[in-house]
């Protein structure tokens, strides 16, 4: 859409600025559309602003002088100042800005309005010249009207303006948005007589071709006093009548009345639907929304009213039902952005639950995607040296599930990794002593995320390691699938603009620096954070996990508004957020990361036979996927169950 | 012919120029207007994506004890502006008699005085006069009210409560 405002106006021509700004509605910024006056004080308003506003206050908004809306009236003038300001505005901006510039196009800028003869080019330009403040005349005549308000001259103005138009545009046929406007000038002011001397035109090439001859055989038309022989006035008088008759059809049309204005208050639903009904309107809704669609209609139908050519009620009431989606559809994204899980503390059981499970559904798709990147970053990983030890990953699965400590342990060893990466003199012993929990952590990133693989692999040695020498800190591989089903759904939030796919692992072999591997593998840290708050110790505590999901997703959804913007935002959001913004430092660089989150002693530990590794990642991937489907579905049928209880 | 065509083009024209009256043509024409106008005392942007929340910025007036100072507000439009008022806000801490500790703002044409003519621009403005000239007979913060005719010590705590602020936020 095209915006239109004072300033295009240099600023040398100080004037020019101020009638833009005074044929402006104070209230729309727009040119006045349906111009109407306030008489008490004179200001004008577009017919829909002014009525709009009389629904919030009745006085005027510019001086405040009390004002019903009885009492508003209309301004034709200025509606045809608009009109034709709106028209010339354009070539009088190009004008000045040629003028300004001095440069060659002035000519040519011209030209469309001044091509009353083409034949002569270099004379154009003289011409333009001498039309142009004519223009320009007939808008600042035009100001002066607006300004003092004399209707007096009216007519002059409306034939000055158009006849000078006329003239130039019936030669300049391109222009064909302007002979538009002759014509309606000629249907909008049908009653004014035609003028003497230009009947219709066959009629005048009949004149024209017989007054030399037959000048003594003339007699005069009674209808428009034209000097027609008598051999034709019978043919001319036909043409006459008929011509006078279509001329007085228009102004039989009976003028819309306005809509009275209802108390609202005092009417009762039923009241209040039959006259929406009565107007074709929609009754559905509440009554608040019952009386906002009367007052709103009422304000669109009278500003029509106001209008000398109004709209057909049709188009209004479709006008405005087309208004109301619009500002249906915007309402919402006003206030809560998509779809995702909004809890209240008053919500009953049955409700959260049904949301939940709404939540589920709606982004099942997403979660489908995720297991499939799952398999695709498994895919990759069988590039990678292997390590060995690896026979504990296949016990891992039935491994003792329990242990109750585990996700407050994660989150204390996620952070200290964190600040392994920040204080590099400590590494060794604080990555060490964060073992038991760390693995949960790297289980994470290897399952989902798009952090490199080598840093994948470091991940496995270490939670094989702590798998085979602490027994006592065993995850409960439920809980743990859990975790990342979260995760997966947390990263797979509706906002979310680009998946951490599978090319993209691609590219972060490549270039480990690069920022879209920066963004993914900080946010599945982030995520790891505030999940890690809240306890999952057995797969009975999925409810849980679930409106913690609620707080994964809003932090997520800021998280890339802000990576969407720059990646200067993300640290400076993420600070806000109490995590401790080296974390994400310590994924943009796997190799960095592979270095620090590795406790040293395992990067002694030698290759593993490959293909070996490639199988047991496989069943320990195919494992959680499994698991991941049973624990959306555990959690829909347990919230029923619960209900059932209660 | 021709005249039924045009009163269609005049209809279509007509419609188009309705559909303008939405709240966010207004405040783009708005933003159009304030980036136009070249003013360096005040100024004004949305925040982020959302048209319906703007920050803006105001400098203090000269020959105050606000000069020098610049301030940040919060504007947020309600769904039917310009017909009901934007609420602002001080985001940066200020020390003046008429706004309290939250930041919000006693002005009247904010409140019950609104008008729809009012525009960013002119609120913006209004604010800045309200630093040099506050009203202190209907104070929200009463030390600043009292403190007021002690102009160079009011000067101190205004510094004083920026600095303060500052420290909090960082």
């Amino acid at each position: 859409m095209e915006f239109t405002d004072p300033f295009d106006w240099p600023a040398t021509m100080p004037e020019l600025r101020t009638i833009d700004n005074l044929l402006r509605c104070g209230i729309c910024c727009e040119f006045l559309n349906i111009a109407m006056i306030l008489p008490k004080c004179s200001h004008n308003y577009c017919s829909q602003c002014i009525r709009r506003y009389m629904n919030y206050k009745s006085q005027c908004p510019t001086c405040n002088t009390p004002t019903i809306e009885g009492e508003i009236r209309n301004n034709k003038v200025v509606d045809e100042i608009v009109k034709n300001f709106v028209q010339v505005r354009p070539h009088i901006l190009k004008l000045c800005k040629g003028q300004g510039e001095k440069s060659h196009d002035t000519s040519e800028m011209v030209t469309p309005t001044s091509r009353k003869d083409g034949k002569r080019l270099p004379k154009s330009s003289e011409r333009a010249s001498s039309l142009t403040p004519g223009t320009v005349f007939a808008v600042k005549e035009a100001s002066r009207f607006f300004t003092s308000g004399t209707p007096k001259r009216k007519p002059e103005l409306s034939e000055d303006v158009p006849l000078n138009r006329s003239n130039e545009e019936n030669i300049s046929p391109s222009d064909d948005a302007d002979v538009v406007i002759i014509d309606e000038e000629k249907s909008t002011s049908p009653t004014t007589p035609p003028p003497e001397g230009s009947p219709s035109a066959s009629t005048s090439n009949e004149n024209s071709a017989n007054i030399p001859s037959t000048r003594s055989d003339k007699s005069t038309c009674p209808v428009c006093d034209v000097p027609v022989a008598l051999k034709h006035i019978n043919l001319h008088l036909d043409s006459c009548l008929k011509r006078s008759s279509e001329n007085q059809k228009p102004p039989r049309k009976e003028k819309r009345k306005p809509l009275p204005k209802l108390v609202y208050n005092i009417m009762s639903d039923k009241q209040l639907r039959k006259k929406l009904k009565e107007y074709k309107l929609a009754t559905q809704g509440t009554r608040k929304e019952l009386i906002r669609r009367m007052q709103e209609f009422t304000v669109l139908y009278n500003a029509q009213c106001d209008s000398d050519d109004p709209i057909p009620v049709n188009d209004v009431i479709k006008y405005y039902e087309r208004m109301e989606k619009i500002r249906n559809k915007a309402q919402p994204k006003s206030t809560s952005q998509a779809f995702k899980l909004n809890l209240e503390k008053c919500q009953n059981e049955d409700d959260i639950s049904k949301s939940q499970q709404n939540y589920l559904q709606h982004h099942s798709k997403q979660f489908d995607n995720l297991i499939k990147i799952a398999k695709e970053k498994m895919k990759n990983s069988k590039k990678l040296p292997s390590m060995e030890n690896a026979g504990n990953l296949q016990d891992e699965p039935c491994s003792d599930p329990s242990n109750p400590s585990n996700a407050g342990v994660n989150s204390i060893s996620d952070k200290s990794t964190s600040d392994n990466v920040a204080k590099p003199e400590l590494l060794g012993t604080v990555s060490e002593s964060s073992g038991p929990g760390t693995e949960v952590t790297e289980e994470f990133s290897s399952a989902g995320s798009s952090k490199s693989d080598e840093s994948d692999l470091s991940d496995f040695e270490q939670r094989k390691e702590n798998l085979g020498s602490k027994q006592t800190s065993i995850v409960s591989v439920k809980s743990l699938e859990t975790n990342v089903a979260t995760t997966s759904e947390l990263r797979e939030c509706p906002p979310l603009p680009e998946l951490p796919g599978g090319d993209q692992n691609e590219t972060c072999d490549l270039e480990p620096d690069s920022p879209s591997l920066f963004d993914s593998a900080s946010f599945s840290e982030e995520e790891f954070v505030d999940e890690s708050k809240q306890p999952e110790t057995s797969a009975d505590s999925n409810i849980q996990t679930y409106s913690a999901m609620n707080d994964g997703a809003n932090s997520i959804e800021t998280n890339h508004m802000a990576d969407q913007t720059s990646p200067v935002f993300t640290g400076s959001r993420k600070k806000d957020m109490d995590v401790p913004s080296n974390a994400y430092a310590s994924c943009s660089s796997p190799s960095l990361a592979q270095e620090h989150l590795q406790p040293p002693y395992l990067k002694r530990d030698g290759p593993l036979p490959q293909n070996k590794l490639r199988r047991k990642r496989k069943t320990a991937l195919e494992q959680l996927e499994m698991d991941l489907s049973n624990v959306t579905e555990d959690s829909g049928r347990r919230a029923s169950k619960r209900n059932k209880k209660m | 012919m021709t005249a039924t065509v045009q009163t269609k083009d005049k209809r279509v024209n007509q419609t188009k120029r309705k559909d303008a009256h939405s709240v966010s043509k207004r405040l783009q024409q708005e933003l159009m207007t304030i980036m136009m106008s070249g003013s360096s005392e005040v100024s004004a942007f949305p925040d982020g994506d959302n048209i319906f929340k703007w920050i803006g910025t105001v400098k203090g007036p000269k020959g105050t004890v606000y000069e020098g100072l610049s301030y940040k507000l919060t504007l947020e439009f309600p769904a039917d502006y310009p017909f009901s008022a934007p609420t602002i806000k001080f985001k940066t801490a200020c020390f003046h008699p008429n706004v309290d500790e939250h930041g919000n703002i006693c002005l009247d044409i904010l409140k019950e005085k609104w008008s729809a003519v009012q525009s960013v621009h002119s609120m913006l403005v209004s604010i800045q006069s309200l630093l040099g000239e506050p009203n202190n007979d209907s104070p929200l913060n009463t030390l600043a009210a009292e403190t007021w005719c002690n102009q160079p010590k009011f000067k101190e705590l205004v510094h004083q409560f920026l600095k303060k602020s500052k420290d909090e936020s960082t």
